[in-house]
Order: structure tokens, then sequence, then C-alpha cells
């Protein structure tokens, strides 16, 4: 896959993070404030799997940043990208570096791994430990959205055809 | 150890028994952080509740006395009427939290509020713990304790 195609993929994923992002916020939290299941990180590690793991962090980003604008709480790209950006790494890192461990359990390690971080950043620099309490529900709470997050995105690289990955063009079906 | 490539990834399972590994990891750490917040979030009496404003205490509700006070300097931002406790942030009567303070449940809960977010609607403090903290205006409502844990001395002292 050429360097263009992969800019233009990587603007598309960016875009459905951010709308998914965006439609999330809609909905009231799940269970306590902040529990939300992070559907735009479908998209995000969909980038970094198929396009590399710059490009995913380039989808992260503009999530983050973009999101947290329109939504009116510019505030929260001080705790929730350094949060996604950690959580990211780690799951890449699982995904690439260990051949024995699947995609959703990377998945499932970032949700938590992100929920706790982002709660524990919120603390600090809203100055309100009192929030701390909530860490433990919330990385569950991450951990779920982490499972559906990675099992979507399995099923996802199970459907898309092979020739997506070589760069080369899918073949056409010859019909007798 | 070599990595995987995406094509390979197309080919990968959804469960390997090394994920048992990842998930136990994650259950522990979870764990961890249950029993820490547990363990320094002990259960101490209370005498009423504390109204923070950007951190700094604006004013107090006493359960004994069933009476609100605020602090000098804060006079604006806090107003009593029959619909409850009415915080303006910033002073600003068009950003306001209405705050119910139930004196026969000892509890506080915020009713209605024009923030961005509403997550101080879902919250309640009580005599027995939680907090209510609105970020779009600054404030944050805690449990007061009884006793002072740095110097020991207790609410009525203190008065």
């Amino acid at each position: 896959m050429n360097g263009v195609k992969k800019i233009l993929l990587t603007g598309l994923y960016s875009a459905f993070a951010l709308i998914s992002f965006m439609l999330e916020n809609l909905f009231p939290p799940l269970f306590i404030t902040g529990g939300r299941i992070g559907i735009a990180n479908i998209f995000v590690l969909f980038a970094g799997i198929t396009l590399g793991f710059r490009y995913g962090l380039y989808a992260l980003t503009v999530k983050s940043v973009l999101g947290s604008i329109f939504c009116g709480n510019i505030s929260a790209v001080l705790y929730s990208l350094p949060a996604g950006v950690i959580a990211y790494a780690a799951q890449t890192a699982i995904i690439f570096c260990f051949r024995r461990v699947s995609v959703i359990a990377a998945s499932v390690t970032g949700g938590a791994l992100n929920a706790v971080i982002q709660n524990a950043a919120f603390c600090v620099i809203t100055a309100t430990p009192e929030y701390f309490v909530y860490s433990p529900y919330l990385a569950l709470i991450g951990a779920l959205g982490g499972l559906i997050v990675g099992t979507a995105v399995y099923l996802s690289l199970k459907f898309l055809p092979a020739a997506y990955f070589d760069g080369s063009k899918p073949k056409k079906e010859q019909s007798d | 150890m070599p990595k995987k490539t995406p094509a390979e990834l197309k080919k990968s399972k959804p469960f390997y028994i090394f994920d048992l590994i990842v998930y136990a990891g994650v259950a522990a750490v979870v764990a961890v952080i249950f029993l820490a917040v547990f363990y320094f979030n002990g259960n101490t009496a209370t005498a009423g509740f504390n109204f923070y404003v950007n951190n700094q205490l604006a004013a107090e509700y006493f359960f004994e006395s069933d009476a609100f006070a605020v602090k000098s300097g804060f006079e604006e931002n806090f107003s009593l009427s029959e619909e409850g406790v009415i915080y303006y942030a910033n002073g600003n009567v068009t950003q306001y939290n209405i705050i119910i303070i139930d004196k026969a449940s000892k509890t506080a809960r915020v009713r209605e509020a024009n923030c961005v977010g509403h997550d101080c609607l879902s919250h309640t403090v009580s005599e027995k713990g939680g907090f209510i903290y609105c970020a779009p205006h600054n404030l944050k409502i805690t449990p007061m304790v009884l006793t002072d844990p740095v110097t020991g001395q207790t609410v009525k002292e203190r008065l």
C-alpha cells in the first residue's frame, strides 16, 4: 500500500473515529461518570494494525483533540490524549510483539489501561483525588469496552480481503 | 522475536492460551486498585458538608444546627431560596447549580444545573461518603469530617 493511499485511509478512519466519539458522547455514561465503551477506538486500532503505528496515532490525535473541541470540553484533551496514547502504544506493542496473544486480549488491556490512566490524570489535573474511587469500576468498564472493540477489529480483519494487506489488486471472480 | 505482520493477523485466532495470562494480569491490577481505594478510603464520622469553589472552602453546612455558612469572599456565589442552595459559578447568575440538602436523610444532591455534561446531577453526597463535582462550574461538595485528621480538633471545638 503506497503512502498516498495510507494518508487517505487515515483521514477516513479519523473521520469515522471522530463521528463515533461524538455520537457516543450524546448518550449518558455507562453505569458511572466517565464510563464509555469507546467505539471510536475501533477505527484507531484498525488504522494502527492495517496502516501502521503512526497512522493509528494520527487518527487517535484527531479523535481526541477535535472530539473534545466539538463536544465543548477542550480541557478533556489534557487527560484523554495522554491516556489514549499510552493505551494505544501498549495495545499495538502486545499485538505485534507477542505472536501468541490475540487482538482481543490486547484490546482488553488497552481499554482497562486507558480508563485507569485517564481517571488518574483527571484526579491530578483537577485536584479531585476523591474521583480515584471510581478507578476500579472504570477499569472494568474499560476492559469490557476493550473486549467489544477488540472483537469488532478482529472480525473486520477476518472479513477484509487479503489483497488489502499486500497492496495488490483483488482478483476478479471469473465467470464461466 | 519476529514481529507479527498485518497479513498474519488476518489469519490469527480470536483466543490463544496466553490470553489467559493477559486477562489475569488485568484482573490483578483491578483487584489491587480496589484494595488500595477501600483501604485508604476509611469511614469517618461527618458533621455536615463542605462546599469548595476552585478548591477553596467557600461554604459549610452543619447537620446539628441546620445552618448554611458562607465564607467571606464567596457571598456572591451562594444564595438560599425555597428551592434549595443556589450556587452561581463566578458570581454569574446565568451559570448555576441548584443544590438540595435533605436534613432528614443527611444527603445533598444537585437537582438542576446548566453546566456542560450534567455529571454533577448523577451523584449524591451523604454523611457516609461520596462527593459531587461540577467541573465546568468548579464546584465540589464533600462530607465534612467530624475530626480534623491533622489537628485532631473536632468541628464543635472549631466553631
